[in-house]
């Protein structure tokens, strides 16, 4: 049984998780996984996940593990996962059998708070709860995750993961491309959900030095959901596509026979960039991946 | 006035002249915020030249030609079409409340549109209207199917279509949550959006609005026939087995159209022509003329006026026209007396049980085994196994709350559909139409936007607020016309689809609010505490206990208010109480599993197809039916796609729905 001084475990739920412990049968999942220690994670948040992972921490289990791994592509990683059910009401009762330490849930999980709570200690993953700094709190929860766990954690895994992020502050400042508009086209062809500052993509961009084209009204995860044609009229030197796979695939074909999308004055000088697979909601790792590649595409064009 | 009335009394007016000059009328208004619209994008004084041969060089030139115009023609096309569409069925069907919102159309052409999404992208590629058409086909029938065939009453037929909508949306709702990573592409028709980046789509469209029209014209004689009744029409040669299925497509096709092109743009297909008519366009031909040009210029004036008002350009004109419709089809209400005769609660079969007192512990029986299963039999990694002493902890934490809600909800349910079957005299009615359930939903919503993050225990709070409050309304609906059945379900109508458009606009605009959203519209026992579910268990029992003193309220009022006074009732007391007790025992199931359940409708007409006749038997044997099918669908959900879940009520629906069909024709 894993349990540190952060999560302040009260004598009462110690006890309680002890007779647990020797009155429920040891899960399987459990007992098959190496390191005991951080053996008690569940994730049901997947930027919770993601960044468990590139920390080098296993979850036992993953809410929805099939969209994480598509959503996800590039965290495919040696351990053994069980998948919980969906990411809206995971498997309580599974849950429990597995007998975790700890919990992550979304902000958007809120009504089963209460119920999970009974299972476990329960953390809130902070990043999407519309604070937004998205970017400032991905970092921050990976610290919080490496200290909460420290030696599950790979060792050099967060320091790494910081340093790329510190290396990018900035480095766009005198790019002549800006500013940026990142998009997500959707399938249509007709929308696209354009991200404003208080987004993990607009974050992400300030963050390497550059402007967003983006400055109106956005809902509460940062994104405002506009037409094609608005796209026309907003002052971009480039504008960034967000590859979601099929979707963005549809739509771009549509689009290209669009007189519209041709009168994009980015679209004529040749200035859309579409970006690797990528998830919108994603954590640290994303954050810099993303970040990176935007600092090779972008940066080269100054 | 109805479609239903007899020609003699309506073509004593010649010339609408009042529709003819609100058409003009909003057609100058519409020009008008059109030219200041435009005139952000191009200048006046160089539209000559924009709208030239050697345009669309300059960015401003491609939005006027490709955004700015073909948005006009879309809102045009749309707005006829969902008003033309609306008039067909009103005049095939005899039904002033007929359209695609209310017979379940739309919903069934997103949820086409969606299925193909997920599970066949490729056919999307072939036009979209193909999946829409066939959702939209599958809906329709699937309202007639419950509604017993084409001549069913006018409200009998809203009323199966309320629940084929709020099943469909529940249905939606959870392909969104199952696929979260598709959400933005599948909420795209969840409401109707305007916006143009080409002529592409007007030009898919057009076409179908275009042959609708014709095929309109070439039935007009035998719609105009219909206004005769079936009897006198049949005797002149009208082929009503033709002629009513072909029309019903027409008008499918066009709102299925619509639906794929723009999404779902509610209330047009239902008050432009009951306007229309109101305004003087009585005779068919000028409805048929009239209709499609008040709802271009209609709609045409409301897209214009949200670019004024929203410059941003971020609010779907969908939600508009509901905000606008809803008020509109309020104040309609009194003027849209329902055609056709009354419905009698009891069809003409006479099979009545022997021995209820026996059935009806044989169903306890049946029960108590169900709830020992569900709670003993699951699921692991491993497969199936009975839990055992070891176990009883998880039992007791994880399933007895949502078996002793399950068990709660679907009591209640079964209570208040036979109080609501037997009150009203309309073996269609369920709890939903109270409009209890919808006003929670809004409740709900009103509280996670103005909020954001809520918990639990506020949700419900906001649900119980949001019902109370639409069951006063209700009652002071009610109070004014006696608690006449009709008011009370039109009320509850208008209340459901002002609900689900305004529920559309939050799961469509994105953001934290959608997935608490449509966690709590998919309808699951999920989030169930044992208070909770102690709560549910103490109303289940304590409505179980006074229901028999309602016993002999509900053996006379089907009889028709006439001989209820006669004998003695005081028929406003007794609905008064009924209502009440009905949206208590409603709100309270809604809380738990939903506002889609269709257990209220079908537990009764089960039980009373079984052979129970006398209200008692039919209320306990209600409630006990409900049970079962919550508890079953409860354990069902649970272990079917483990450890994925599906809500409850939903898959009660699913399985319900069918059965229903099964034993209606069985019944025959």
């Amino acid at each position: 049984m894993w349990h540190a001084p952060p999560l302040n475990l009260t004598r009462r739920q110690l006890l309680l998780g002890a007779a647990a412990a020797l009155t429920t049968p040891i899960p399987a999942a459990a007992a098959t996984l190496g390191k005991a220690a951080a053996g008690g994670i569940v994730a049901i948040d997947w930027a919770a996940a993601e960044t468990l992972l590139a920390l080098g921490i296993c979850p036992i289990g993953i809410a929805d593990l099939g969209g994480f791994l598509r959503s996800f592509p590039g965290t495919l990683s040696a351990c053994s996962i069980a998948d919980l059910g969906s990411t809206w009401e995971p498997n309580l009762e599974l849950i429990d059998r597995m007998g975790p330490a700890l919990i992550y849930i979304s902000p958007w999980n809120a009504l089963a708070q209460a119920a999970v709570e009974d299972i476990a200690p329960v953390r809130i993953s902070p990043i999407y709860a519309g604070k937004g700094r998205p970017l400032e709190t991905a970092r921050s929860f990976a610290e919080q995750i490496h200290s909460d766990f420290p030696q599950a954690s790979d060792p050099g895994a967060l320091a790494a993961l910081e340093n790329r992020h510190d290396r990018l502050r900035g480095v766009c400042a005198e790019t002549r491309e800006q500013p940026v508009l990142i998009v997500n086209l959707h399938g249509s062809g007709r929308f696209a959900n354009v991200y404003g500052g208080s987004s993990m993509a607009g974050n992400v961009l300030e963050h390497i030095g550059m402007q967003n084209a983006w400055t109106e009204r956005t809902n509460g995860f940062g994104f405002a959901r506009i037409g094609i044609e608005r796209l026309v009229e907003i002052k971009a030197a480039s504008i960034v596509v967000i590859d979601q796979g099929e979707q963005t695939a549809r739509a771009l074909r549509i689009l290209d026979a669009s007189a519209i999308w041709k009168a994009v004055p980015v679209v004529r000088s040749g200035k859309t960039h579409l970006s690797p697979p990528l998830s919108i909601f994603g954590g640290l790792a994303t954050a810099v991946n993303f970040a990176e590649w935007l600092v090779g595409a972008l940066g080269r064009d100054g | 006035m109805t479609p239903g009335m007899p020609i003699a009394k309506t073509s004593g007016t010649t010339t609408p002249w009042q529709v003819m000059l609100t058409v003009l009328f909003t057609a100058i208004v519409a020009m008008l915020l059109t030219g200041h619209n435009l005139n952000r994008i191009v200048p006046y004084a160089e539209w000559a030249m924009a709208l030239g041969p050697g345009s669309g060089d300059t960015a401003r030139e491609v939005l006027f030609r490709y955004a700015a115009l073909p948005r006009i023609a879309m809102a045009l096309l749309c707005g006829a079409g969902l008003a033309l569409s609306g008039t067909i069925f009103q005049q095939t069907l005899r039904n002033p409340l007929a359209e695609a919102t209310t017979l379940g159309v739309s919903a069934g052409a997103q949820t086409g549109l969606l299925v193909a999404l997920l599970w066949a992208p490729g056919l999307l590629a072939y036009g979209q209207a193909i999946p829409a058409l066939l959702g939209g086909t599958l809906a329709t029938i699937a309202v007639f199917a419950i509604a017993r065939g084409l001549s069913a009453a006018p409200l009998t037929l809203i009323m199966a279509g309320l629940i084929v909508n709020l099943t469909l949306a529940t249905l939606c709702a959870v392909f969104v949550l199952f696929y979260p990573e598709q959400a933005e592409d599948l909420s795209q028709w969840q409401t109707g959006r305007l916006e143009q980046n080409g002529w592409a789509q007007v030009g898919s469209l057009a076409p179908w609005l275009l042959a609708a029209f014709a095929a309109a014209f070439l039935l007009f004689r035998s719609l105009a026939l219909l206004d005769i009744g079936d009897d006198r029409g049949r005797a002149l040669g009208l082929n009503l087995s033709l002629v009513r299925p072909a029309a019903l497509l027409v008008s499918i096709a066009l709102a299925g159209s619509i639906v794929a092109s723009a999404g779902i743009i509610g209330f047009v297909g239902l008050c432009v022509p009951a306007a229309a008519r109101l305004l003087g366009a009585r005779r068919l031909i000028d409805r048929m003329i009239w209709t499609p040009l008040l709802g271009a210029t209609l709609l045409w004036l409301t897209d214009q006026l949200v670019q004024v008002i929203d410059t941003g350009g971020q609010f779907p004109t969908g939600i508009f026209t509901a905000l606008l419709g809803a008020p509109v089809l309020l104040l309609l209400l009194p003027r849209l007396r329902p055609a056709g005769p009354p419905v009698r609660a009891t069809p003409t079969h006479r099979r009545r049980l022997p021995a209820p007192r026996f059935w009806l512990l044989a169903a306890l029986a049946c029960l108590v085994l169900l709830v020992m299963v569900s709670l003993g039999l699951g699921r692991d990694d491993g497969g199936w196994f009975w839990a055992g002493i070891a176990d009883a902890d998880l039992v007791q934490r994880w399933r007895i709350p949502r078996v002793v809600a399950a068990l709660s909800a679907g009591i209640l349910l079964g209570l208040a559909g036979t109080f609501m079957q037997k009150m009203t005299g309309n073996p269609m009615a369920s709890p939903e139409v109270l409009g209890v359930s919808s006003g929670a939903m809004l409740g709900a919503i009103l509280m996670v936007s103005l909020v954001g993050s809520v918990t639990a225990a506020s949700l419900i709070l906001a649900g119980t607020l949001g019902a109370t409050a639409s069951f006063l309304l209700i009652l002071l609906l009610g109070w004014r016309s006696g608690f006449s059945p009709e008011r009370m379900i039109l009320g509850g109508v208008a209340l459901g689809t002002i609900a689900s458009a305004i529920a559309g606009l939050m799961i469509a605009r994105g953001g934290p609010e959608r997935g608490l959203l449509l966690t709590w519209m998919s309808g699951s026992t999920y989030r169930v505490t044992m208070a909770d579910a102690q709560t549910a268990a103490v109303i289940a029992a304590g409505s179980v206990a006074i229901a028999p003193f309602f016993a002999r309220w509900l053996e006379i009022l089907p009889l028709g208010e006439h001989h209820a006074r006669a004998l003695g009732i005081r028929v406003g007391l007794a609905r008064c109480a009924i209502i009440a007790l009905s949206a208590v025992m409603t709100a309270s199931a809604t809380l738990i599993v939903g506002p889609s359940s269709f257990i209220g409708l079908l537990a009764p007409h089960m039980v009373r197809m079984i052979g129970f006749q006398r209200p008692v038997a039919q209320l306990l044997g209600a409630a006990l039916a409900g049970g079962l099918i919550m508890v079953a669908a409860d354990w069902a959900g649970r272990m079917l796609l483990f450890p994925w879940q599906i809500p409850a009520g939903l898959l009660a629906t699913l399985v319900g729905a069918p059965c229903f069909l099964v034993l209606i024709r069985w019944n025959r």
